[in-house]
């Protein structure tokens, strides 16, 4: 992967910079991203963390272009989104971003390696077959590529997202809580995958979860409280996150008592 | 469980009113054919009860054909002195008034009226209806007077001329009067009418002077029409039609209502089909919405609701949503039938002396009708979905896949027993009973079709798609199409039916008319043929036989001088007339039958004909010859007597002096043409035919003799290709109505693509979300959405024409046409509208697609 090396050297695979975002209007308006500058580094695994209400999907949808921002400006490697037609964003999208969903999110008519390769065949691309063949087999799913969704399990579906995001080699996979429909041993495959992607493939991959497990597998830990950034954990184990979230519980608690009472 | 019904109805607004709107569509058209139908109905019974007001009794003669005519036979002067003699008659006066007075516009062409007579009357001055509105009565033979509709259709005015066809060629009058009608009417249902003077009017409209069409009699004080109509008929006998002024009334209204009839056929047709597809729309809409909330009533039946409740909650919903679109449907379609009205008015020069009549027993069955619709619709989904287990609904996205093996096998019984009837009839098996065979096979079929669609969506879309999707939008599209055969097939299901129809009827017409060009030139040897619009047209219907009067209406005639100068025109050989009436004949099967006239040594030789006994010369006055299938029928041979009864004359004997192999042109018996001119319902002949002599120059001769008959624009000189055509005109029109009939169905077919297609989109909202958030443009949206659609309805058109070209095929060979001619173009072109309504059936789903909200539809937000 030697052009992502020369990327490492230059730094930044996304970039949210001032971003602010609010929801509604008047009275009833919830500021969900706060000033918020965060750097994504490329050849990392980024997790973001944070209380329910924190920002951390909000900030994920910013970066993926999925979403749009009130103020302040957010990049895709060299490309500022910030701006950008819908037409445009669509296409960064499909070439320089990948998606893993919670709910698997693949099409029911399309066959596993129909779904993986669906971004590039929308592009009319041809997948590299080495490269297909490499992801195909680093997700371990040689043997049910022309099964349709309905007949995979749910740690076979989402594995065949991971695939999906990976192949077209974006500047960034994003993931939003990739594990919560899973129980813990498929939740472990899809974590240890996204870690030889980060490791093996210097795949760059942002991380939404609000579990301090899937957290750890991650090379940092940004903690979001009410749309701003608070912390960060570099390397972190189970336990640092665990305790981290704790005291931004009872930050948050602390914030509004009254509110509560 | 009502309040949550209730709840759950607002929150699907737009599906709902998807859902409704087929209804709305399907009691539209039922209750805008009741009113309009009812409407028209008491127009006209009011303008001929107004019209016989003033008349007690009516006499006049008995047809003297047995067919539906309208040709009564005029009445002498003596039946008036015999009835001046009733006692309790008042008044008794004889009336001049009949069909067939055609006035010339100043276009130069006949003025045309679609239905009403165009009446020649005797002018008795402003009584009765009759009111002047300018000018005076007709005092000399050369002047009329005219009613207000035709002045204004044909621009006349007092002081200027009308030309005027009538049983004596064109001739010119001077218009002295322009009247109205009692209650303001400018036309009597749309007819025209010129007044001439008595005289005048008897020798042109009824053929000759000293006779009348009928008689009025009013009743003395305290005499009831009833007795006085049995005491005139006491004094003339059983050979007299003796009517009340309400029978006359109600027998002219009823003649007049004839062709509502087949404006009441069209529109109940018409509702009927689109109520039959309402059906199919509202069934797939509720399936799809039912579908859709599986899991919220698997949640409601995992909370305990029993499975009759959740019918119940879903019936609820049919029902409100069908008395709701039902209600909507009969109020437009009361505002439909306000439009048919005045358009029918503005078309037809009649106006209806009544407001919009709303038969309301009518409107409450329209009413009843739709809703029940809707629930029966909505029943088979609301059963089907309180089967599926609690659990199983629960997961997401419950099973779209439902076996095919029970409906393949339902449609596979009626589609073989189909196929073996059409079988039968075409290799005829079934003998004299192919027709009935052919009729059951292609309903049959048809069923089965229906039920296999399905299953051969699963094999035939994928091949119809590759034709279509050559990106991957366009596969996604299609993959959406093959992904509910079911639901494809239901979707489908009009277009299917329609199309079979029509590419049914293109076959068949298309056949009818190789078979009625070929007959036509090779029973035809006359070169050049003289007739007016329709004579031609009826030598080439399907009935074969010669053209016949038998509406009892005066066909477009010309001058029999015409033929004799037309006979001295350089390079005509051979230029004869052919006479026709509707006769009545007597012998071992009485009955009316096609009449001619003319001088058989000539019609020989034109019309190519066949003596099979005796010579074809010129006959006597008593003598007839007639062809041998007329013949065997009732039980004759040449030499023997013949009674034969003309419209005008009555029976008279005829004796058999030869026989003819029975041509399409030609059939029943032939007369002398002075008989003809006495006795036939028009004096003057409605066919001239010409054949040239070796080398003559056609060209040349036609514009000869096209210059004879240039001041009668009811005539026209074709040669044997335009009379091919003109011949096959009367099938174009059928054709095109029908077509119109099927093209209102293909918009509601249309409809239903649409539908489904936006329960589709909102259905699969997620999808869509997910395609947008790994990158597909809004463009590749709209190309998956149309690919989608167009696959569907060019599958639902390519089987829909298949099976009706097979079945129309198959008609032609059971009805034994000459040829089967596929109108390759025709089919093309029903394709092409396939594909539109394809295309129009993806807007507004595509436009759907293409702005769904990205995050809301992944459900992260």
């Amino acid at each position: 992967m030697t052009t992502v090396s020369q990327h490492t050297i230059t730094g930044l695979a996304a970039r949210a910079d001032g971003v602010t975002k609010t929801f509604g209007t008047g009275a009833t308006a919830v500021t969900a991203l706060n000033d918020l500058t965060v750097n994504v580094q490329r050849g990392q695994f980024t997790a973001i963390m944070g209380p329910s209400g924190s920002g951390k999907s909000t900030l994920m949808h910013c970066l993926a272009g999925l979403d749009t921002v009130d103020s302040g400006e957010v990049w895709i490697g060299e490309t500022r989104l910030t701006g950008l037609g819908d037409k445009a964003l669509a296409d960064v999208r499909r070439n320089r971003v990948g998606f893993i969903f919670q709910q698997f999110n693949l099409l029911p008519t399309l066959s596993a390696e129909e779904n993986i390769t669906l971004p590039l065949a929308i592009a009319s691309r041809r997948p590299d077959a080495r490269w297909f063949d490499t992801v195909v087999e680093a997700v371990g799913l040689a043997d049910r590529l022309t099964h349709r969704p309905s007949e995979l399990s749910g740690g076979q579906q989402q594995r065949v997202a991971c695939a999906r995001a990976l192949l077209p080699k974006p500047d960034v996979i994003f993931a939003d809580e990739p594990t919560g429909n899973l129980d813990s041993r498929s939740g472990g495959d899809i974590l240890r995958f996204l870690r030889r992607s980060v490791e093996e493939f210097n795949q760059t991959i942002v991380m939404v979860t609000h579990d301090p497990n899937a957290a750890a597998f991650a090379d940092r830990v940004v903690f979001l409280l009410d749309g701003r950034l608070v912390h960060e954990l570099r390397d972190p184990d189970a336990d640092d996150v665990l305790d981290t979230m704790k005291a931004l519980d009872a930050l948050g608690q602390d914030a509004e008592p009254r509110a509560r009472a | 469980m009502l309040r949550a019904t209730l709840k759950g109805l607002l929150a699907r607004k737009l599906r709902l009113a998807l859902a409704g709107l087929a209804v709305v569509l399907g009691v539209t058209a039922v209750s805008a054919a009741m009113v309009t139908t009812e409407t028209i109905g008491n127009g006209f019974d009011a303008i001929f009860a107004t019209a016989a007001s003033d008349v007690d009794v009516s006499v006049s003669a008995r047809p003297n054909v047995d067919e539906s005519t309208t040709f009564a036979p005029p009445l002498p002067a003596s039946v008036l002195e015999e009835l001046d003699a009733v006692r309790d008659a008042e008044s008794v006066t004889g009336v001049v008034s009949a069909d067939g007075a055609r006035p010339i516009g100043p276009d130069g062409k006949v003025i045309s009226v679609q239905g009403p007579p165009r009446l020649g009357v005797a002018w008795a001055g402003e009584t009765g209806m009759t009111r002047l509105r300018e000018g005076r009565g007709p005092r000399a033979a050369n002047e009329v007077a005219i009613n207000a509709g035709l002045a204004e259709q044909g621009g006349f005015g007092v002081g200027g001329t009308i030309d005027v066809l009538t049983l004596r060629p064109r001739q010119t009058f001077q218009v002295v009067g322009i009247y109205g009608y009692r209650n303001g009417l400018d036309t009597m249902g749309g007819g025209t009418e010129v007044a001439f003077t008595e005289p005048v009017a008897q020798q042109l409209i009824l053929g000759r002077t000293g006779v009348y069409s009928s008689v009025t009699m009013t009743a003395a004080d305290g005499v009831s029409p009833e007795k006085l109509r049995d005491q005139v008929a006491d004094v003339l006998g059983s050979s007299y039609l003796v009517r009340t002024g309400d029978e006359l009334a109600e027998q002219t209204a009823s003649e007049g209502q004839a062709f509502l009839e087949t404006v009441r056929m069209v529109l109940l047709a018409f509702s009927g089909l689109s109520l039959l597809i309402g059906i199919f729309l509202i069934l797939n809409t509720f399936s799809i919405l039912v579908a859709q909330r599986t899991s919220e009533l698997a949640l409601v039946a995992a909370l305990g609701a029993r499975r009759r409740q959740i019918v119940g909650s879903v019936l609820v919903e049919a029902a409100l949503v069908g008395v709701l679109a039902s209600a909507v449907g009969v109020g437009a379609g009361i505002a439909v039938s306000t439009l048919l009205k005045s358009f029918m008015e503005s078309q037809s020069g009649a106006q209806l002396p009544v407001g919009l009549t709303v038969p309301m027993p009518d409107l409450v069955l329209a009413f009843v009708v739709g809703v029940l619709v809707t629930l029966v619709a909505a029943l088979v989904p609301a059963v089907r979905a309180s089967r599926v287990p609690p659990v199983a609904a629960m997961r997401e996205a419950a099973a779209e896949q439902r076996s095919l093996t029970g409906i393949t096998v339902a449609g596979a019984v009626p589609a073989a027993l189909g196929t073996a009837g059409l079988v039968a009839a075409v290799t005829g098996i079934a003998g004299d009973f192919r027709w009935l065979a052919l009729g059951g096979g292609v309903v049959l079929a048809l069923l089965g079709l229906a039920l296999l669609t399905p299953v051969a969506s699963r094999y035939l879309l994928p091949a119809v798609g590759r034709l279509l999707s050559w990106s991957t939008p366009g596969k996604l599209g299609r993959r959406n199409a093959e992904r509910n055969p079911r639901r494809t097939a239901i979707t489908v299901a009009t277009l299917v039916v329609t199309l079979g129809l029509v590419g049914g009827v293109g076959v068949v017409a298309e056949s009818l008319r190789g078979d009625v060009s070929s007959v036509v030139a090779s029973d035809l040897t006359a070169d050049l043929v003289i007739s007016g619009d329709g004579v031609s047209a009826r030598a080439g219907g399907q009935s074969g036989g010669p053209p016949t009067a038998a509406d009892g209406r005066i066909m477009p005639t010309f001058a029999p001088e015409v033929v004799e100068r037309a006979r001295e025109v350089p390079g005509v050989a051979v230029a004869t007339a052919q006479y026709v009436d509707t006769v009545q004949l007597d012998g071992r099967a009485p009955g009316p039958s096609p009449g001619n006239a003319g001088d058989l040594s000539r019609l020989e030789s034109v019309l190519g004909l066949e003596a099979v006994d005796g010579t074809l010369r010129t006959l006597a006055r008593d003598e007839v010859v007639v062809d041998t299938e007329t013949l065997a029928d009732q039980g004759l041979a040449v030499g023997d007597r013949i009674r034969v009864s003309t419209q005008r004359a009555g029976w008279q004997e005829y004796r058999v002096v030869g026989s003819y192999e029975p041509n399409f042109l030609l059939r029943g018996p032939v007369l002398a043409p002075e008989v003809a001119a006495e006795r036939f319902v028009s004096p003057l002949p409605a066919l001239g035919y010409v054949e040239l002599e070796p080398g003559a120059d056609a060209a040349a001769v036609k514009s000869s003799v096209s210059e004879l008959v240039a001041d009668n624009p009811e005539v026209t000189v074709a040669d044997q290709t335009q009379l091919a055509s003109d011949a096959s005109s009367r099938l174009d029109i059928a054709e095109i109505m029908l077509y119109v009939l099927l093209g209102l169905s293909v918009v509601i077919g249309i409809l239903g693509v649409v539908n489904t297609m936006a329960l589709s989109i909102l259905e699969r909202t997620r999808e869509l979300g997910l395609l947008r958030a790994i990158g597909m443009r809004r463009s590749h949206m709209v190309h998956m959405v149309v690919a989608e659609s167009l696959v569907m309805s060019v599958f639902g058109g390519l089987v829909g024409l298949a099976f009706g070209t097979l079945a129309g095929a198959a008609f032609v060979s059971v009805a034994g046409l000459a040829v089967l001619a596929v109108p390759w173009a025709s089919l093309a072109l029903f394709l092409g509208l396939a594909i539109l309504a394809g295309l129009v059936a993806a807007l507004a789903p595509s436009t759907r697609a293409a702005r769904v909200n990205i995050l809301a539809a992944i459900g992260d937000r």
